[in-house]
């Protein structure tokens, strides 16, 4: 006897969805758990791993900032000291070229020691402040008795050469004096004394026959810096003063040249531009 | 007796799917539970770190506003530091001419003199007379000698020449020790 074949099928249909609809639960649980691993655990973790990085990078910045501030509130406590340090770096290097300072110490270091300055030329060129090239502009010539040099170069206004303060502008002297021996080396131990950092270059001394006499030239090459316009950022790190850096700064300190050597007024007016003094 | 022999096999593929049933099952709650503790975790570092950002970013302000109130110190320190070093890196650089004069009077015989002496760019040339020989030889062995090797690194005679009077006229180019 055959069993009629549609009720056969519908059972196996049934069957076959009710095997299936067993299976649903896993199934749903497994796409659950994939859908919330990559929609909310995967983005979060990225997350959590960029938060830790960027808290480090935070706290090493934070770290920075805060010795930083330390040091500052330690230079804070004896500020008197630290304006006499900027005092006497100023000596040292002047905020602007200084031109006519420098003609003044250079004259006063020639009157105390007995040497004659015979010449001294100089091309600062603008005298503006922040101006950091040296060459240029018209000479300023100041000849008391001109001398011819000593050696046989022609007098030279080089421009801006590099030297060893490759960092600080500088104003070229060529200087020319004549005195004995021993005041031309007082002249350039006062060079070198000057609180203004100076360098002697070209030195030349020839003896002038039975005299006892020498004659020199030299240039005298006088540094500056000019004031920064504006303080790097707040993250930038402060450098503290060295032992050797307030040793060199106590000196000028000591010797009492922290006042800018002053140039005397002189009266102003005249009705004929051109009628010698 | 075929249908009474096919429902082993029935039964066989019954067990066979329950079983795979049961291990599915298994799987999805492990699943579950994986999913949700590492959810939990992941949330937890979240809120850690975020609370810790906050609290840095706390911190820096605080930092930030101390440095603000010693803005005149950083100023002065700064222009100072930087003068300051400029001047010690020339210093230390410079050469001292006036020490240099101070040996060569220590070195020369005392019968030579110089004439003429020229400084540039780290050598020395001085032309001069000497009144003998031996005192010529004395001059330049002086230069050589363990207190000359502390001022000149280096002799080279350009010229050397006697007159009718017997004194020597020499010419000599000496490297200075930096």
């Amino acid at each position: 006897m055959s069993i009629p074949t549609l009720t056969t099928l519908k059972a196996d249909s049934n069957a076959e969805i009710s095997k299936l609809a067993a299976y649903a639960p896993s199934v749903g649980a497994f796409v659950v758990s994939f859908a919330v691993v990559f929609f909310i655990v995967w983005p979060k973790f990225s997350e959590v791993l960029r938060l830790r990085a960027a808290n480090s990078e935070l706290s090493a910045s934070v770290e920075l900032l805060a010795k930083k501030a330390d040091i500052l509130e330690v230079y804070a406590e004896d500020k008197d000291q630290l304006e006499v340090q900027l005092g006497a770096a100023d000596q040292m290097l002047p905020s602007d070229k200084g031109v006519f300072t420098l003609i003044a110490q250079i004259e006063g270091a020639a009157r105390s020691s007995g040497a004659l300055l015979n010449k001294l030329d100089i091309a600062p060129g603008s005298v503006n402040a922040n101006q950091s090239k040296s060459a240029g502009g018209a000479q300023a010539v100041v000849t008391p008795t001109s001398v011819p040099p000593v050696t046989g170069d022609p007098p030279t206004i080089p421009g801006a050469e590099t030297g060893v303060g490759q960092a600080a502008p500088k104003v070229q002297t060529k200087l020319s004096v004549t005195s004995d021996y021993k005041s031309f080396l007082q002249f350039i131990k006062n060079l070198l004394s000057l609180s203004r950092v100076v360098e002697v270059k070209d030195l030349s001394v020839a003896a002038a026959e039975g005299s006892g006499q020498v004659r020199a030239s030299l240039t005298v090459e006088a540094y500056w810096q000019a004031l920064p316009r504006e303080l790097s950022a707040i993250e930038s790190p402060v450098e503290t003063l060295t032992g050797e850096e307030e040793e060199k700064l106590s000196r000028v300190t000591d010797t009492g040249l922290i006042t800018t050597p002053t140039l005397p007024t002189v009266p102003l007016g005249r009705s004929d531009l051109f009628a010698p003094y | 007796m075929a249908d009474i022999n096919l429902l082993p096999v029935e039964e066989k593929a019954q067990e066979r799917v329950q079983a795979l049933q049961k291990k599915l099952s298994f799987l999805s709650i492990a699943a579950l539970i994986s999913t949700a503790i590492f959810t939990m975790i992941t949330l937890v570092f979240f809120t850690g770190l975020v609370s810790t950002r906050n609290e840095l970013i706390a911190a820096a302000g605080d930092v930030s506003g101390r440095i603000e109130r010693q803005k005149k110190i950083e100023e002065l320190l700064v222009v100072t530091k930087s003068k300051a070093a400029a001047a010690s890196n020339i210093l230390d650089a410079r050469v001292d001419h006036a020490d240099t004069f101070q040996k060569l009077s220590e070195l020369i015989p005392q019968n030579v003199y110089f004439s003429d002496m020229k400084f540039s760019a780290g050598k020395l040339v001085v032309s001069g007379k000497a009144k003998t020989s031996a005192d010529m030889a004395g001059l330049v062995s002086s230069f050589l000698s363990e207190k000359g090797s502390e001022l000149i690194s280096s002799v080279t005679v350009d010229s050397l020449g006697s007159d009718e009077t017997g004194e020597y006229q020499f010419s000599l180019t000496m490297g200075l020790v930096k």
